[in-house]
């Protein structure tokens, strides 16, 4: 590589790691986001062009503003942040060593004061600054040099939080890139394999508690997680806000809704028998028949405005369903619970409504690296702010002490 | 007749009242007016304590939860933070600027539905209260940052004013008074992210999505991020961080006030 070459590599380099590059990113990031939170994110072509003019949904569409934290100048963006954020704290780690390790030289400090040597015992002069301990050094010429160093830790405080920064950064970005996520949905009794994991839940059972006023005070599943081998790995109640944790996977309570069993005979054959979940079709494969569970009332009034539900306990349990017959909808109704609804040969029943658990599982990895990250931003920040490097120097000139410190602000006067 | 909406009432006129003698005080040059805002804010603050303090027995639980709760803590914590800095720095100007804010959170407050709604599971957790409070004392930080920067370039435009002179404390003072509030509620807004992060996590299994709120708690951190490092390292005081803290204060109504009217998400009911 010639000399030109080098020199213009070192260029490039020192301009990424600066702060002018760092902020001119960071404010994009923050133009950008601003463009993300005005736009809704993450929905059907159909939906900007019925919302937005035709110009607007094509452009939005062409530069990617519907999904805008996914789009590729966003990834990449973050990722001269994060380069740049590399660069500036490696190249700056052995620097803050030095300053924090350095004895201080009086000649970079500012004077505070002098005072006769007589008056002054060294030791207080360090105590009245909040200095308990202090050094001695006999420096070249002979002088005698004292000095004391404070809050050295407040060095590192703005290379934590752009390592924290960082860190944060890239731990999020590699869990969007490694995220797993899956559901299962059954009521007690029913144990289900959780897809693309080695995992089962057995469903022991499921509750809802509701306060006096009929609102839902908790919803609680408890369940045992079992193994590929048929172990039990773990037994545990899951709720809203305390998931289930295990193996880097995490089984939140998500939603419920009712289910019922059910039963379909021809003529007198059973010919299938199955849990029926509210809003799902059951179809047997080689009957044109189809069922849907399209709605389930626990408490069914029929009103004149429609038919509803007057509250969420089962005291009145009905069903409405709708029947397909080679794929055309033939027929609607209302289903008492066990009673048997007839449709030309076809009888089915709904039965032992109860309601069902839906759980959503997860896995994103680096969390623990993001909340480390989290965690040196806010340690980073405190040192920065209240935990400034406070130095202080006192020399023999002649007779007399001169004290020096590092930043006039910092110390009481003197003398 | 000391329950919560007519202690909140009340409240209402004593902040306004005070507005108006702190402007009367500034307009008027009537140096008095300025000790009966103070004593107003003082009362005002006392009925606020109250209301608050009747909500949180009849809900049994912190007013922390719906956008009237959140508002009207939020203005208590402007108040009380007033009262604190004016205790601290004894200046009197300090009302006519601060009080206009206080009124705006206050009047947003007494907008909203203040019916006491039990809370949804997904609310029900201590990572919330940590969050919500730290966003009352961060929002808090960035109103009196704003308040006092306000000040900064008013009494640089009436340099030759004696009584600006006389009621304003100097500039370093302002300046420095604006970078303390905005460095304590920089700090308590990373906490509100954090701890935000960490209840969505638990709640939805997603810590971080870039719903509107999200976005714009990072898009005011950013901001006074980049006010951190243009102030810390190249020198840039007085007028344009006086700036600065103005626009950071927009972003953090609009993070407030607007994502809830504006824009849709999640955090609908906070
Ligand atoms: C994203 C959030 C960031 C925060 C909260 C943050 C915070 C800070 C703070 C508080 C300081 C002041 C240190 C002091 O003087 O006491 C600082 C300094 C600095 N920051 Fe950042 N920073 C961030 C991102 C960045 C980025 C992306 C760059 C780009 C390279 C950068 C470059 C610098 C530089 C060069 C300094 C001055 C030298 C130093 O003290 O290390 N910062 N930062």
């Amino acid at each position: 590589m010639n000399k030109e070459n080098t020199n213009t590599i070192n260029k490039s380099i020192n301009f990424l790691k600066s702060m002018k590059f760092g902020l001119i990113f960071l404010g994009l990031s923050g133009a950008i986001s601003v463009i993300g939170s005005l736009i809704p994110q993450g929905n059907e072509a159909t939906f900007y062009e019925n919302n937005y003019s035709s110009f607007w949904s094509s452009m939005i569409l062409a530069l990617k503003f519907d999904d805008i934290y996914h789009a590729w100048y966003f990834v990449i963006l973050f990722g001269a942040l994060c380069l740049s954020l590399l660069l500036c704290s490696v190249t700056k780690i052995s620097g803050i060593m030095k300053r924090m390790t350095r004895i201080p030289d009086n000649k970079t400090m500012v004077k505070l004061s002098k005072v006769d040597q007589e008056a002054a015992d060294v030791k207080e002069i360090f105590k009245a600054q909040g200095f308990n301990k202090f050094k001695m050094l006999q420096k070249d010429n002979n002088k005698i040099m004292y000095y004391s160093k404070k809050h050295r830790l407040g060095y590192l405080g703005s290379w934590f939080i752009h390592v924290g920064v960082l860190l944060t950064i890239v731990f999020y970005g590699y869990g969007q890139i490694a995220f797993f996520s899956t559901n299962i949905y059954g009521v007690p009794g029913e144990i289900k394999a959780v897809q693309g994991t080695d995992y089962q839940v057995d469903i022991q059972d499921f509750y809802v508690d509701y306060r006096e006023d009929g609102s839902v005070e908790q919803y609680t599943s408890n369940v045992e997680l079992i193994n590929n081998d048929g172990k039990l790995v773990k037994s545990t109640n899951v709720y809203v806000n305390k998931p289930m944790r295990h193996d880097g996977y995490a089984f939140y309570q998500t939603a419920t809704g009712w289910a019922t069993d059910f039963k379909i005979y021809r003529g007198d054959e059973l010919i299938k028998e199955d849990i029926f979940y509210e809003s799902t079709g059951i179809i047997e494969e080689r009957e044109e028949i189809a069922i849907q569970f399209t709605r389930f009332f626990p408490d069914f009034r029929a009103t004149e405005g429609g038919i509803v539900s007057v509250s969420s306990q089962p005291n009145n349990p009905k069903v409405l369903y709708t029947i397909f017959f080679r794929g055309h909808r033939v027929a609607m109704g209302v289903a008492e619970i066990g009673e048997t609804i007839n449709w030309y040969h076809y009888n089915f029943v709904f039965d032992n409504p109860r309601m069902y658990t839906y759980l959503h599982i997860n896995k994103m990895p680096g969390k623990i690296g993001a909340m480390v990250g989290s965690l040196l931003i806010m340690v980073g920040l405190f040192l920065c702010f209240y935990m400034k490097p406070k130095e202080m120097v006192v020399m023999m000139e002649g007779n007399r002490l001169v004290i020096f410190g590092n930043d006039k602000n910092r110390f009481q006067s003197i003398g | 007749m000391f329950d919560e909406r007519h202690a909140f009432a009340i409240t209402l006129i004593l902040y306004s009242l005070s507005m108006v003698t702190y402007f009367i005080f500034f307009m008027l040059r009537r140096e008095n007016y300025a000790s009966y805002g103070s004593l107003l804010v003082k009362l005002g603050l006392i009925f606020h304590t109250v209301s608050l303090a009747s909500r949180t027995v009849a809900a049994s639980r912190l007013p922390l939860a719906s956008q009237y709760e959140f508002a009207t803590t939020f203005a208590w914590g402007i108040a009380l933070s007033f009262v604190g800095f004016e205790w601290k720095y004894k200046f009197k100007a300090m009302g006519t600027f601060v009080t206009p804010l206080l009124l705006v959170v206050a009047f947003y407050a007494a907008m909203q539905n203040r019916d006491i709604r039990p809370l949804m599971p997904a609310l029900q957790s201590n990572w919330i209260v940590l969050h919500v409070s730290t966003a009352v004392f961060s929002y808090g930080a960035f109103a009196i940052a704003c308040g006092v920067s306000i000040m900064y370039l008013v009494r640089d435009k009436f340099k030759a004013d004696a009584f600006i002179n006389k009621y304003m404390p100097n500039f370093e003072m302002l300046d420095i008074i604006s970078y303390r509030a905005i460095a304590l509620g920089f700090i308590m807004l990373t906490v509100v992210i954090i701890s935000g992060a960490i209840w969505a996590e638990q709640a939805w299994g997603r810590y971080w999505q870039w719903d509107p709120k999200e976005t714009w708690s990072f898009i005011t951190w950013i901001i006074y991020s980049i006010y951190l490092h243009v102030r810390l390292n190249k020198g840039w005081k007085n007028k344009k961080a006086a700036w600065f803290a103005v626009l950071g204060f927009m972003a953090v109504l609009f993070t407030y006030i607007g994502v809830n009217t504006i824009l849709v998400g999640y955090h609908s009911y906070a």
